[in-house]
């Protein structure tokens, strides 16, 4: 039970960076297709710069959550390094509980948000229904919060895991 | 209210991620004030608002990828042979290098990312010392803030027409005034590079290394004159400038040089993204604690305090100065212009300041608000990339701090170096 | 508490503000009105949205922005619609009205409508035919589909764009020709990158002040009526001072050199016959009330017969 638990949540995190690259290659290619119609075929992709700028608040999300999984967010942290490890360790308790905190409150009024925009029937390109894509947001906070959540309680120090 | 900042304060000192404390000081006051907490959601999602921030993924994966492959040892070598006779050469066209990417980045921070990741090891590896290298990479990510087509130049121009009381601004103006204070900045810091470096050994012109090392940086060398060519002729923007900057890097590095393996590309993807996450969340959630300044009116409030000290231009200057470098280190420079310049502007005419020269002082405060101790953005970015802790990069800075301040004061006070071109 | 994209200090504003100060005279304080200017609180979507949740009680919004609250709102901005501002007043006098009570049917009172002028196709490059048209790289509006079907239906590939990036577009040529209006062409100092100026009126530009009704409703019918009548009042100021300001500003185009394209008699033709073809497809694919606008074809039927 353990270890499928265990195999399901690596493939879990596969799946996170599968997401991550597929979304920065795409980027890239989209970027780059969108300049090459324009100057080669005098063609403009209407819905090119839309989905690009989506794509961002996707990869800002995912990027987060990565950070998240190796405790590598930018931190302020002048006085940690005075502490000793017992003191650390309650420090960093404090504070990633704190963290994890604000971000379920994050995730929650994010879900508010698209939850409004489901309501009013806001539309991405005119045509599709935008809450979906905008779905990243109260998911990323809300992993976000748990891995938070999961740092403060075994006290993770951080690492690569890649 | 003191108590919460405080608490604040604190959890910040002892490492709670900063995008949390940002984040939290937001939903406070939305709450204190009876707003619904959801718009700290709807100021985030702004993130896929705004075209120019797809510049930051892109050349943050292209600096990556340069960075992982032989481009710096190359760059070093070429510029070694070519400047290298020169006391401070690599340092000074560090500079050079810098404040360009940054007129087109707009500081975003997208310069220490990018290119600090290149120059830094370039640095330390040809002898300069560790907090030499870490100032000058700092510094140098919003130096470039006042040369053309930076943005936030042409943003105060078009703030300040609209307000319909400065009449000579344009935004040719504003990239005429810009030229000289930017230049007057990089001369002062290129003088310091020389006098830092003067202990480093001097090597003799050789053509033969110089033609072999151009030889061997073939495939990198268009790409600054493809990236800058191709946004003054109009091909690209600077989100597509970034774009052709990534694809070329992939297809160089990956295909044509084959220095990084496919099987290595998905993990220095992750790798640069988990930096891009990293700032664009601080950056979606001060959109939430900016707009909430705004929604309380806190910046005029604290603007009116000010007001109430001021006697004539010289203390008005002075107070511009203080006032400016607390706020630039405090917000992003687009925030800063929308809110301030209508305050400013009126009052500035007021004191017989030239709306032309406000904005070159109001831009130069900017640029040393983002490594300005304590809290200046840039700070943390660079103590993110390069893993330094933020004190040290306190004491990296405090140089290049002093010098561009000295910079900052002559420009300030000294209105015919803004204008001169502008009225020739 | 109000959030509109013009900038502080604007004759838009100043108006606005008065009538802010005469409202809160006139109720005694009861009523306050705050103002966000200068795109503080976002776009026109992220207003909505802040209104949604009640961070804001109001906005000054363009057509296309309201769109997604009440679509016929949008209807003035159909490409050609209207050739003249004469046109402009004869319609806008019946039809306003029917807009206004639409806003108030999705929970918007709004307080008039205020012209934001005609766009013209505006180049640095002639504009002299239709042929000239299709070789240039025109802006379209980000998000705007009328305006992109309608380029797309004369064959023209526009290159969208967000309203920001429009002056770096024009200097690295990334663009070569905007719509907009003359004052919106100083403002945003386009016009020191134009020389030609196609003088046919591309879209009619339009916003208006709204507020919600949940916010309306708190005030007591004394304090309402007072709200009303001062905003009604000013708004309407603000209309007649953007269509004086706008002639005033094509005034100051020629005298700075920039050429006015007539259609010539045989161009007339070609002009005309993309005119239709525009309108045509508009027509086709238009989700807009069919009813109201056969309303507005009849007005323009009118005074055009009366215009001879
Ligand atoms: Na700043
Ligand atoms: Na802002």
């Amino acid at each position: 039970m353990i270890t499928k638990l265990k195999r399901l949540s690596a493939l879990l995190l596969q799946m996170e960076d599968l997401l991550l690259t597929l979304l920065l290659t795409s980027m890239i290619l989209l970027a780059t297709s969108q300049i090459l119609l324009r100057n080669l075929w005098d063609y403009s992709l209407s819905w090119g710069d839309p989905t690009l700028r989506l794509m961002v608040l996707w990869i800002t999300l995912l990027g987060a959550m990565a950070a998240t999984r190796e405790n590598n967010h930018i931190r302020i942290d002048l006085l940690s390094r005075y502490l000793s490890v017992r003191a650390r360790r309650i420090s960093s308790l404090i504070t990633d509980s704190f963290a994890s905190l604000v971000c379920g409150i994050l995730a929650w009024h994010a879900a508010r948000l698209v939850l409004f925009e489901m309501e009013d029937n806001a539309l991405f390109l005119d045509t599709w229904p935008i809450w979906p894509f905008q779905l990243i947001m109260p998911i990323g906070f809300g992993i976000i919060s748990l891995r938070l959540l999961l740092n403060a309680l075994i006290g993770n120090q951080g690492q690569a895991v890649s | 209210m003191i108590f919460i900042g405080v608490a604040l304060l604190i959890l910040a000192l002892f490492g709670a991620p900063l995008f949390s404390i940002i984040a939290a000081s937001a939903m406070l006051g939305f709450y204190r004030s009876d707003i619904d907490l959801s718009v700290v959601a709807i100021e985030f999602y702004r993130i896929a608002e705004m075209p120019v921030l797809l510049a930051i993924p892109l050349f943050t994966f292209a600096g990556y990828l340069l960075s992982e492959s032989g481009a710096p040892r190359r760059l070093v070598r070429l510029t070694q042979a070519l400047l290298g006779w020169m006391p401070g050469g690599l340092a000074i066209v560090s500079l050079v290098a810098c404040a360009l990417f940054t007129a087109f980045t707009g500081a975003s921070g997208v310069t220490i990312v990018a290119l600090g990741a290149l120059l830094y090891p370039a640095l330390t590896h040809a002898g300069y010392r560790e907090n030499f290298s870490l100032g000058l990479v700092t510094t140098s990510g919003s130096l470039g803030l006042l040369f053309a087509p930076a943005l936030p130049l042409i943003l105060y121009a078009v703030i300040a027409q609209q307000l319909g009381i400065a009449g000579n601004i344009t935004v040719d103006a504003m990239f005429l005034a810009g030229i000289l204070p930017g230049l007057l900045m990089l001369t002062l810091l290129t003088g310091w590079s020389i006098y830092s470096s003067r202990s480093l050994p001097l090597e003799s012109f050789s053509s033969e290394e110089a033609l072999s090392a151009i030889k061997q940086a073939a495939w990198e060398l268009p790409l600054p004159i493809v990236v800058l060519g191709g946004i003054y002729s109009g091909y690209f923007a600077i989100s597509e400038a970034a774009a052709v900057t990534a694809f070329y890097v992939l297809v160089v590095e990956v295909f044509i040089l084959r220095e990084i393996s496919l099987r290595n590309l998905p993990a220095i993807m992750r790798k640069s993204m988990v930096l891009v996450g990293g700032i664009l969340v601080i950056l979606g959630l001060s959109l939430a604690s900016t707009n909430y300044l705004i929604d309380a009116g806190i910046p005029s409030l604290l603007f009116d305090t000010i007001q109430e000290l001021v006697s004539s231009k010289l203390t008005f200057l002075i107070l511009l100065n203080i006032f400016l470098l607390i706020l630039g280190t405090m917000l992003d420079i687009f925030s800063a212009l929308v809110l301030m310049v209508p305050l400013l502007l009126p009052i500035a005419i007021g004191y017989g300041v030239d709306p032309v020269h406000l904005g070159i002082i109001f831009l130069a405060n900017m640029q040393i608000g983002y490594f300005t101790p304590p809290v200046g953005m840039n700070l943390f970015i660079a103590s993110y990339r390069f893993k330094k802790p933020v004190l040290q990069l306190y004491l990296a800075t405090l140089p290049w701090f002093l010098i561009l301040l000295a910079a900052l004061l002559i420009i300030t006070y000294w209105p015919w170096l803004s204008l001169v071109l502008v009225n020739s | 508490k109000i959030a509109t994209l013009a900038p502080d200090g604007t004759s838009w504003m100043k108006i606005m503000r008065e009538g802010a100060t005469e409202v809160e005279q006139q109720t005694n304080g009861r009523v306050k009105i705050r103002f966000y200017p200068g795109g503080v609180m976002g776009n026109d979507n992220s207003v909505l949205r802040k209104i949604r949740v009640g961070q804001l009680h109001g906005g000054a919004i363009t057509a296309g922005g309201l769109s997604s609250v009440y679509p016929d709102i949008q209807i003035y901005s159909l490409p050609f619609l209207f050739r003249s501002f004469e046109e402009v007043d004869y319609v806008r006098e019946r039809v306003d009205p029917v807009l206004i009570k639409g806003l108030q049917e999705n929970g918007f009172i709004s307080y008039g409508i205020s012209e934001g002028g005609f766009a013209y196709l505006m180049s640095h490059l002639p504009l002299d035919s239709v042929d000239a048209l299709r070789q240039q790289k025109i802006w379209s509006p980000e998000g705007d589909q009328i305006s992109l079907t309608a380029f797309r239906t004369i064959d023209v590939s526009p290159v969208p764009l967000p309203l920001t990036d429009v002056l770096t577009g024009l200097q690295t040529g990334l663009i070569d020709t905007v719509g907009s209006s003359p004052i919106g062409a100083i403002a945003l100092q386009w016009h020191t990158r134009i020389k030609h100026i196609a003088d046919i009126p591309l879209i009619y530009l339009y916003g208006t002040l709204v507020i919600t009704e949940k916010a309306v409703s708190k005030l007591t019918p004394g304090d309402r009526q007072i709200l009303k009548q001062v905003m009604e009042k000013q708004f309407q100021q603000i209309n007649q001072q953007n269509r004086s300001d706008n002639l005033g500003a094509r005034k100051a185009l020629q005298e700075q050199g920039i050429i006015f394209h007539q259609p010539m008699n045989g161009d007339r033709q070609s002009w005309q016959e993309l005119i239709d073809k525009v309108e045509q497809r508009l027509n086709q694919e238009n989700q807009l009330d069919p009813v109201l606008f056969k309303q507005i074809q009849q007005h323009l039927e009118t005074v055009r017969k009366v215009k001879g």
